[in-house]
């Protein structure tokens, strides 16, 4: 009886250790993505740094009636395969986020879709469980949705891996999902804009518009100095910062093309 | 089973029950209230995940970044026993743009009329003196209108 007993409080044990720590059994960076726990009970004043998801980016940046799907243009599904540590997995999260938010403003279902299952497996293997509900996948799949319903159902998804991820204390994936995210967006809009401020008005606007969300990116990164996963990834976020300012200080052909190539070197970085 | 044993699995599992429901209570907050108030009819709610728990007394100051031209709407709701909350959406220079204490209302609606980052701080009031503090879950919901 006793030894039953014993059983079952070490059970109870561990699943609680489980859901406070939520991180899934792999490959070598687990670890330093796990973050830190917070005790709530010494909170006071809490600030949140609300930067854009990967969807909103790619709304705010492309949903412009003048432009169109390039499927050319976004990380083929076939590279998910490569991505074997935590960190890639994280940032490439971001990336496939961002690109199905594109397939879906251009009403590509099936891309949407196949892009929604890969980031549910992604997710899961590091450890961030129900994230894509089954339902949504098959409201995609099975009905005649409008770009306004798949948006709703991108964000919700986004919504329940970003409560989960706060939840659990792993601050650092999140991180690393909204930075892959944002250049991904950028990378995508830069493309579209192909390297010149004159193709589409509306476009570069939305290009420097993001200025302010850099912005607040950087903020959230303020405190990372020492941290090796983070820390390559500020210097590109202060990179691109540069070249905006270089922008805004001196807005011409040239200067947009240096930014332009910028973006792609850092995504062609991140997806590798 | 002597007393002392019982006692501790009950507590056991009482930890492990009330850690489970309170990591679901904040996002069911957003789905449910928060989306009823944001109207998702009208308003595609944004993707971030604004929400945590709070004591009374307790505050946030949310930073987000808000688009020339575009259509907002920004709800703030409390957990079912957490008082009513009163929140201001500022600049970063604490310019006041809105202010729940004056209009009462749970929501704002504004078409952002540059780009700019502003910041929605959340106050959740001071209990009654010697009561004891309630704690629960808030969530600031943000949508945007095509």
């Amino acid at each position: 009886m006793n030894r039953k007993i014993f059983f079952l409080i070490l059970f109870l044990g561990i699943s609680t250790w489980f859901l406070s720590s939520c991180k899934s059994g792999e490959s070598a960076d687990n670890d330093e993505l796990a973050g830190e726990t917070i005790d709530s009970a010494d909170i006071r004043e809490e600030i949140l740094i609300s930067m854009l998801a990967p969807s909103d980016m790619a709304v705010m940046l492309i949903d412009n009636p003048a432009l169109s799907f390039n499927k050319e243009i976004i990380n083929p599904s076939s590279n998910f395969d490569k991505y074997n540590t935590n960190s890639k997995i994280a940032l490439n999260i971001g990336v496939y986020t961002a690109d199905l938010s594109y397939a879906s403003l251009f009403e590509q279902e099936q891309i949407t879709y196949d892009y929604l299952d890969i980031v549910k497996d992604m997710s899961e293997e590091i450890g961030i469980s129900q994230s894509i509900e089954k339902r949504h996948l098959d409201m995609i799949k099975n009905s005649k949705l409008d770009k306004n319903d798949m948006m709703k159902i991108i964000n919700e998804s986004f919504m329940n891996t970003d409560a989960y991820l706060r939840e659990n204390n792993r601050q650092k994936v999140i991180t690393m999902i909204l930075i892959g995210g944002w250049v991904e967006a950028q990378y995508i809009a830069v493309s579209l804009s192909k390297d010149s401020p004159d193709t589409n008005s509306q476009l570069t606007e939305s290009i420097l518009a993001q200025k302010i969300s850099l912005e607040l990116m950087n903020k959230a990164l303020e405190n990372v100095a020492g941290d090796k996963t983070l820390m390559p990834l500020k210097a590109d976020i202060d990179k691109i910062y540069k070249a905006y300012l270089i922008m805004e200080d001196n807005m011409n052909d040239e200067n947009f093309k240096e930014f332009c190539l910028l973006i792609r070197q850092v995504r062609n970085n991140y997806v590798v | 089973m002597n007393l002392k044993l019982k006692h501790i699995i009950v507590a056991a599992l009482l930890v492990f029950l009330s850690f489970s429901s309170a990591n679901a209570q904040c996002i069911d907050l957003v789905k449910t209230k928060g989306f009823t108030y944001l109207d998702t009819s009208k308003y595609i709610p944004e993707a971030r995940f604004n929400s945590l728990p709070l004591r009374e007394g307790d505050d946030v100051d949310i930073y987000k970044s808000f688009f020339k031209g575009r259509n907002y709407r920004i709800v703030v709701v409390g957990a079912e026993n957490m008082p009513k909350l009163n929140f201001k959406v500022t600049n970063f220079q604490r310019q006041v743009l809105y202010d729940s204490n004056i209009t009462k209302e749970e929501s704002w609606d504004f078409i952002s009329d540059k780009n700019q980052n502003l910041i929605i701080s959340v106050e959740v009031p001071k209990a009654e003196k010697d009561k004891k503090p309630q704690s629960g879950c808030i969530a600031v919901v943000i949508g945007f209108a095509y």
